[in-house]
């Protein structure tokens, strides 16, 4: 619970910076841009050193079995399903449409470009950044919702369930969580699992744009 | 995603490495901190572009629905996945005195 609160002070504290100004990414120039994303590498790395000093690596590389393949299988057709059913609820936006955003998977950067830019010739440009900017919170939010609730879902609902919530950031944003929470074991499935819903995201965001 | 993956490798391979070194026992730590990093800067982007604040209220709703439903919907099938699949293999090699 500590930890929790200190994830959603941290996210507020970060919100309040960039909303005041103190916090500008931009002035730092190209290194500013790029920054979050030297941090997610550093991030990466030191989950790997935590992997490769793990006395238990080689039972764990062994443990990867086939039948692993069928969480990032249910995975993507648990979340098509549910959004699916949650476009019954928003009258603005049709089933397919719903069903592109909730194929971003929690990869918010590609899955609202790809919706904005896809979607301009059918809705027009103002409605397509519309639904790309739903996109983006959408998929923002999956992987907040990841991160906070990874030691309540791993609880009720398995070691499977964080892997799941994240989506693609299982293995990187949010896969430093998830082995925090649900242990070392489970990073096979969380990589596998991060791996081949990164590769549906353009496949299936692009197909449901295009119905 | 390549660079990514092969960054992991990297690290692993330097933690196979370094085994011996007692440091290391505090990864933990540091990866905790690191999060808290990425945490602030997700949120200094959000804070800054002001056309997702001035849309927040209408869009956020809509997107929030689809992120639970989205979330949800996997979080459901992969718990009976883990159920009835994973379950039983599992607990026996987790077994603590």
């Amino acid at each position: 619970m500590k930890g929790t609160l200190a994830v959603v002070l941290v996210f507020a504290a970060g919100c309040l910076a960039g909303w005041s100004g103190l916090a500008d990414l931009e002035s730092f120039g190209e290194i500013g841009k790029d920054l979050t994303m030297y941090v997610l590498y550093l991030l990466i790395f030191l989950v790997g050193i935590s992997m490769g000093c793990n006395p238990d690596l080689k039972k764990i590389v062994k443990s990867v079995s086939p039948k692993i393949f069928l969480l990032p299988v249910v995975t993507i057709l648990g979340t098509l399903l549910f959004s699916a059913l949650a476009s019954l609820l928003i009258s603005k936006w049709n089933v397919f449409d719903c069903l592109a955003v909730g194929s971003g998977m929690g990869y918010y950067s590609l899955s609202s470009v790809l919706i904005s830019q896809y979607k301009e010739a059918s809705l027009g440009v103002q409605l397509a950044a519309e639904l790309g900017t739903i996109a983006l919170l959408t998929n923002i939010f999956r992987e907040m919702f990841t991160i906070i609730c990874t030691p309540l879902l791993g609880r009720w609902f398995g070691p499977f369930a964080p892997i799941a919530s994240a989506g693609v950031t299982a293995v990187d944003v949010c896969l430093p969580v998830i082995v925090r929470f649900t242990g070392d074991r489970m990073l096979p499935a969380a990589i596998v699992s991060g791996v081949v819903t990164d590769f549906s995201v353009p496949v299936l965001v692009s197909f449901f744009c295009s119905l | 995603m390549f660079y990514l993956i092969l960054t992991m490798l990297v690290g692993v391979v330097a933690g196979l490495m370094m085994r011996k070194v007692k440091a290391l026992s505090h990864i933990g730590k540091a990866i905790s901190v690191t999060i808290y990093v990425m945490l602030f800067f997700l949120g200094v982007k959000i804070g800054a572009d002001r056309n997702i604040l001035a849309n927040l209220s209408t869009l956020g709703v809509q997107a929030l629905l689809l992120a639970l439903a989205g979330a949800m919907g996997s979080v459901f099938f992969a718990a009976l996945l883990y159920r009835f699949f994973f379950r039983t293999e599992d607990s026996r090699r987790e077994e603590r005195p």
